[in-house]
């Protein structure tokens, strides 16, 4: 009877140590990898091509999201978009929700105003992002509660790492 | 003696045609004016407005606001040392003729209360000195919004220190 215990101490030590084992070997990756948006991102962006339209236009930025710094709540990031023009914008991550914003490119010859992006949206198994796009444009509109025009779009993108 | 008379006189033409000309006065203007630099910008209400529909708001602190820019990235940070020596939410900038927008992420340390983005506004009176509307977008529903989230406004003047 006291050899079987002994034997199970030994199994259960052995089993204690394993479990020890692998768990220092598996978290200093899971430590490493952050916030599940740290990291390059494709995203395909999809809002109105001016204020109020119905037409829509769909682009494709590379999003490369910095750890944010110790002790910070927010973090910087760069949007890239398909001219090779690069942003900075900024992010924040509370659970699994998102929030990016950032200046696109102001490009007068499109015929349209200047805008701000706000992304809200959540990381699904890390690997995808995705949910609305809110646009400010650089056109005042006083019935309008921030005063400019706003639209609705929407984001969607996969992890580049 | 009359050709030194027509020689002030067409020193005199050509300087008045070089400052008249207004593409000339814009293109100088829009040179000039930058957001990069350290700024004390006051905010106030607008129309009385001191929360959201919803009831949220950031107060009317005095914000110390630094801009800097390398290359085509233009960042932002707000030094809320009224808060904490570490608080500073992060935000991006830009600027076209005399006009700027920026927009910043608010700083949520607390999952319970609403969070946000910042969307400013304005424009330069001088080098120095800048004016206009700060939007906030909180993470809350409000159907009787055109994005959909709960929306205030309040207005803000900068000077640069």
């Amino acid at each position: 009877m006291s050899s079987f215990c002994r034997r199970c101490q030994q199994i259960m030590i052995a089993a204690a140590t394993l479990l020890v084992a692998w768990a220092s070997w598996t978290t200093p990756l899971v430590m490493a990898k952050g916030l599940p948006l740290v990291g390059k991102w494709e995203v395909t962006i999809t809002m109105p091509v001016s204020p109020g339209s119905n037409q829509k236009n769909s682009q494709t930025v590379t999003i490369d999201v910095s750890p944010m710094d110790s002790g910070s709540l927010n973090g910087r990031l760069t949007v890239t978009d398909q001219s090779n023009r690069t942003v900075s914008g900024v992010w924040r991550e509370v659970g699994k929700m998102i929030s990016i914003t950032f200046e696109p490119v102001c490009d007068p010859s499109q015929g349209a105003p200047c805008s701000t992006l706000i992304l809200l949206g959540r990381v699904k198994g890390g690997v995808i992002i995705k949910g609305q796009v809110v646009v400010e444009w650089d056109r005042t509109n006083s019935s309008n509660p921030s005063l400019y025009a706003t639209d609705n779009g929407k984001f969607a993108g996969q992890s580049l790492d | 003696m009359k050709i030194r008379l027509l020689s002030v006189v067409a020193v005199a033409v050509a300087i008045m045609l070089t400052t008249a000309i207004p593409g000339r006065s814009v293109r100088s203007q829009s040179d000039s004016f930058t957001l990069a630099g350290e700024w004390i910008v006051k905010s106030q209400p607008l129309n009385g407005q001191t929360v959201s529909r919803r009831g949220n708001t950031l107060g009317f602190p005095d914000r110390d606001m630094v801009f800097a820019q390398e290359g085509d990235l233009r960042t932002g940070m707000v030094l809320r040392e009224d808060i904490g020596p570490e608080v500073r939410p992060l935000g991006v900038w830009r600027v076209d003729g005399n006009n700027l927008s920026s927009a910043f992420e608010l700083w949520c340390p607390d999952p319970s209360t609403a969070c946000g983005s910042v969307i400013m506004r304005g424009s330069f009176s001088d080098q120095n000195t800048i004016s206009g509307t700060m939007a906030v977008y909180f993470e809350v529903e409000d159907d009787t919004t055109p994005t959909g989230l709960d929306t205030w406004v309040f207005s803000f003047t900068g000077t640069r220190k």
